[in-house]
Formats: structure tokens, sequence, C-alpha cells
């Protein structure tokens, strides 16, 4: 025992070192587990923001994607309305959409309007990958066509009008046919029959023709563009169905022939568009919407049903041979038309293509947006 | 008995050497246990800043993105007239950059009730704020005075003290495009939100957050 004692009384030098070590230990432990803990809550918190953000941001894909999607299903969306208010929608493209990242989006379409079926309530909830975050984000919006403002003129031109050869413009539904800013010229057979029948004839303009119209006069080619359509030609032309842009002079006509229900934009930098040969462009029950930025030729026995709208900044319309339009046509330049063209206004064709769904959009209502 | 009389003692040569061993051990345990703790509470500390800068920041950039929202918008369709009560500058409810710029008011249809309620306390008067005063982030509770220039009292403080904000500022950016002839358009707007802040307890720990916010809700422009 004394032995023992001894030896223990000893290896006290050795047992202070092991006692501080413990004691050094054992705090830096708890103060690493505390840091841990702490580091583990802020952790947490910055998933919960992370999560948080990601349904937002899904919600707000959904709603975007809703508006579209909205624009090009509205038939189906609209179908079968209850006592004013549309019936519940689901479809797979609409319903719990996962994204590539695993969060979710659920879009609602409802009026919250009685019997008011152009002004749409979109509500899309998001969801966070992991379920635990939901978001939602709400809009109002309101249906619009973009040919806005067609007119009732079966011709419509910023720009001096030349008719010559066989030209006949002619709108049974009344006495408007030709507005021009400019001046209007009638040469050769040229003539413009109305509900009345003949009206304008060479040397004997009438009242159907409106020679410098005021509501023209001093418009730039883009407000007149904006006039016509509502939107802007840019936003415009990012909508079209069809696009197409050269440099060089170019003959579209295989490329548009039997082209039906849709939106065409053709933006001609320099050189000539030309339509010709036995095309035909649309149909009565499927019109189409032609915009052509750049000179334009249209000849031969070319047919078109539809909206035709030429413009570019010092470009010429020149149309001539057997052409036939049927419903109207705009331009902002200066036109000229030869041999036995036939514009004819159709007020059926234009709103058969107001109503089509690609020249369809839903807006945004500014200060409808909501996200609580 | 020759192995017990080794094991009886050490002389102090030895005791001395154990001595000096063992202090130089000491030290090093010590020296080590002291940077642990520096590091741990360095991490802390910028953690709580970094942590209450973006709450503080997620929150400012989700309010103002609701700007000018107003539950009746819709009644404004086709009658080119803007009469939304959340955005009318005459009524100082649309929003403002104050001056300096490190203060910002808005209002938003909160309770979806489509008019603006007077000012008042005893319920959510729609009408929000913050700025920079006396170096920490402040809100506008309800019922408060909705100017930059209310007492120092008169908001509340969002952060901590121990969160010293040394800079604050928002840009208002705005974009109108027009839709047509005429003036129709709309405003498109956002706000460049910078904040900078320091420990109260350690001025070299420093932070800066930057964030841009678009108000989803455009300006009517008729």
């Amino acid at each position: 025992m004394i032995i023992s004692s001894h030896k223990a009384l000893k290896k006290q030098a050795g047992l202070a070192t092991l006692m501080l070590t413990i004691i050094l230990l054992v705090t830096a432990t708890l103060i690493i587990m505390f840091a841990a803990g702490y580091t583990r809550s802020q952790q947490r918190i910055s998933g919960n923001l992370f999560r948080n953000q990601q349904a937002y941001a899904a919600a707000q894909a959904g709603l975007e994607y809703g508006i579209n999607y909205l624009r090009m299903n509205s038939a189906a969306i609209l179908a079968s309305p209850n006592n004013g208010y549309i019936g519940n929608y689901t479809s797979a493209n609409t319903t719990n959409v996962t994204l590539a990242n695993n969060s979710q989006y659920n879009i609602v379409y409802t009026n919250p309007v009685a019997f008011n079926y152009n002004l749409i309530l979109i509500t899309s909830t998001g969801t966070s990958d992991d379920g635990t975050a939901t978001r939602v984000v709400s809009q109002d919006v309101q249906y619009g066509s973009m040919i806005l403002n067609p007119g009732t003129n079966a011709l419509v031109s910023l720009g001096a009008v030349t008719m010559t050869g066989n030209t006949t413009i002619t709108n049974s539904q009344s006495n408007s046919t030709i507005e021009s800013g400019s001046t209007v010229g009638l040469s050769g057979n040229s003539e413009t029959i109305t509900s009345a029948g003949i009206s304008s004839t060479p040397g004997h303009i009438k009242s159907d023709i409106q020679q410098n119209a005021a509501a023209l006069q001093g418009l730039s080619s883009s407000d007149f563009f904006a006039q016509i359509f509502g939107v802007s030609a840019t936003t415009y032309q990012n909508n079209s169905i069809y696009s197409y842009t050269n440099s060089t002079s170019t003959n579209y006509s295989s490329t548009l022939n039997n082209k039906q229900g849709t939106t065409i934009w053709i933006n001609q930098t320099s050189g000539t568009a030309t339509i010709n040969g036995n095309t035909v462009i649309g149909s009565p029950s499927k019109p189409v919407l032609l915009v052509i930025s750049g000179n334009l030729t249209i000849s031969g026995n070319v047919t078109i049903y539809g909206f035709v709208y030429a413009t570019g900044p010092a470009a010429v319309g020149d149309i001539t041979g057997n052409v036939s339009i049927n419903g109207a046509i705009v331009s902002s330049n200066p036109i000229t038309f030869t041999g036995n063209t036939f514009i004819t206004y159709s007020p059926s064709i234009i709103s058969a293509l107001q109503t089509n769904s690609v020249v369809q959009y839903y807006a945004k209502v500014p200060g409808s947006w909501a996200d609580f | 008995m020759l192995k017990h009389a080794r094991q009886s003692g050490f002389t102090l040569a030895e005791l001395m050497i154990a001595l000096v061993i063992n202090a130089m051990i000491f030290i090093g345990l010590i020296s080590i246990f002291v940077a642990n703790l520096t590091h741990y509470t360095s991490a802390l500390n910028i953690n709580r800043l970094n942590q209450q800068l973006a709450a503080a920041m997620e929150i400012m950039a989700t309010d103002i993105r609701r700007a000018g929202y107003w539950s009746s918008a819709y009644t404004n369709i086709g009658t080119n007239q803007n009469t939304n009560p959340f955005m009318s500058s005459t009524n100082g409810t649309d929003i403002a950059v104050g001056s300096p710029n490190s203060c910002i008011t808005f209002t938003y249809d909160h309770n979806k009730t489509g008019t603006l309620p007077s000012v008042s306390s005893a319920a959510d008067d729609d009408r929000y704020g913050y700025r920079l005063n006396n170096n920490t982030l402040q809100t506008r509770p309800w019922g408060a005075s909705f100017i930059c220039s209310a007492g120092s009292n008169a908001w509340e403080n969002m952060l901590d003290p121990s969160i010293v904000v040394t800079a604050l500022s928002f840009t208002l950016n705005s974009q109108t495009v027009t839709t047509g002839p005429g003036v129709i358009g709309l405003t498109m707007r956002s706000v460049d939100i910078s904040m900078t802040a320091h420990l109260a307890s350690n001025t070299a720990v420093v932070k800066t957050l930057t964030q841009h916010v678009r108000i989803s809700n455009d300006y009517f422009v008729p």
C-alpha cells in the first residue's frame, strides 16, 4: 500500500497535464458543439430561404407559362362556364407540373367578374423541390387581339395610291374603299365598288375614297403600325409564327404557298420580296396575317385571304397581274396597282383572323400582380 | 527489491525536465484552444451579420416588389385612365425614394379592399417604408408618419444593436414604353438596393449586399 500511494504521489505531475487536457478538450468540444449547432440553424435558415425562393421562381414560371397557355388553349379553358364563372380546368400542362429542378407549379384559371370571360385571374402556386415551401402569385390578364384596329376600308395607305389597268377595289359592306394619307390616282379602267355599285372611276373620285385623310396626316410609320396592331412592330415580329429575313431579292412563292391560319413576317432588309405564280395564301376560313417590311412585288395569279401589311422605310409596294386579295391591305408606303388586281374587303375574313389564337393575346393588367 | 528501489523516486533533474515538458505541452494546448475559440467566435459573428443582412434584404425585396398592387386594377381596363390609389404621385402613395436616397416609401393593397385606408395603428394601413436611421435599418409600423423624415422613434428598428448599418441606398429606375400614338404606355420600374453593415463589436467584419428588384406592377401612363 505504501508503495502504491507513493507511486501515485510521484505521478501527480502527469495527472495535472491529463486533467488540464481533459478540461480544455471538454470545453473545446462544448464550444464546437455550440458553434456547430448555431451554424446548423443558420444553414437551415439559408435552406428555408433558398426553398422559399425556389417556390417563388416556380410560381412565377407557372404564371408566365399560364398566360401563354391560356392564349393557345382559351377555347378549352373557357369551354364550360357555370353561372357566369369558368369551370375547373385541369391538364398535364397546368396541374402540378414538375420543373427540371423538381420544383412544381399549379395553375388555376378563374374569372373575377361574373360573365366576363375576357378578364381572367391566373393563380399559380409554386412548391419547392422537397415540398416544404409554397408561394402563390396571381395576376389578372385581359383578352385582346393583335389586330386591334383593322379599319373598314379595303385599302389603307399612309403614302400615295396609284391604280391603273383593271384594278378593282371593292367594299360591298359600306361606302368606304380607300383611305390614304396622301393622294389617290385612278387611271385606265380602274374603279372602286361599294354597296351601291361602281363608285369612283378615273377622273371621278367619290366619297368612298378619302385622300389626305386627317387621321393619317403626320403619323410616323411606327405609330401607324401601333395604331392598327396595338403593339410595336418588334413585339409583333417576335410573336409571328413564321419569320423570314433576307437582304437580297427573294421569291417567297413556294415558301408561302398554302400557308393557312397563321402569321407571317417577311423582313426584306434590301432588295425586293416577290410573290408570284399561282400561289394561294390562306383560305376564307383560315386567313393569314402577312406583314412585309421592305420592297414588295406581288404579281401573277396570286390569291391571298387575310390581312396584308406592307411597311419599311422608303419601301414601295407594287401589285400587278391577276392578284386577288380578300380581306384588307394596309401600306405605310406608296403603293401601285396595275393589271387585273382585285382587292375585296371582307369583314368575315378579318374577323376570322382576329379571333384566331395566333393573333390573340392576354395582356397583364397593370397593378394586378400579387404574391400574398 | 532492486526493482522497487529504482522506482522509489525521481532526481531533481528528472522532475525539472518533466515540468518543462509539461509546461510546453500546456502552452501548446492553450494556444490551440485560444485559436479555436477565436475562430469560432469570428465565424459566429460573420454568420450573424450575413444572416441578419440577408434576411433584412429579403424582407425589403419581397415588400418592394409588391408596390402599387391594387385589387381593383381591372376596373381601369378600357377606360384610358389610371385611378390606382396605390400609384398616385399626387397623393404620395406611388413608390418614391426619399432624399437622401437611404429611404423608400410605397403602398400596396395588402388587405385587398380596393381602397387606401386612412393612416391607422389599429390595422394594416397599406403604407410601407424602409430607411437608414442612426446607423440602423428601420421600417414603418402601422399608424406611423408616412414620410422619410419621421422621428427616430416613429419607425421600428429591424436589426439588433450588434449590427451597425453604415450605408443604405435605394435607386429607382424607370423606363417607359409607349404602345401606340399619343402617350399611352407602361412605365416599368425597378429598385436597386445596396446595404453595407459591420459588427458593433468588430468594425473589420463588414458586409455589403446588393439586390435588384423588378417591381411587378407596371405603371400605366394614360
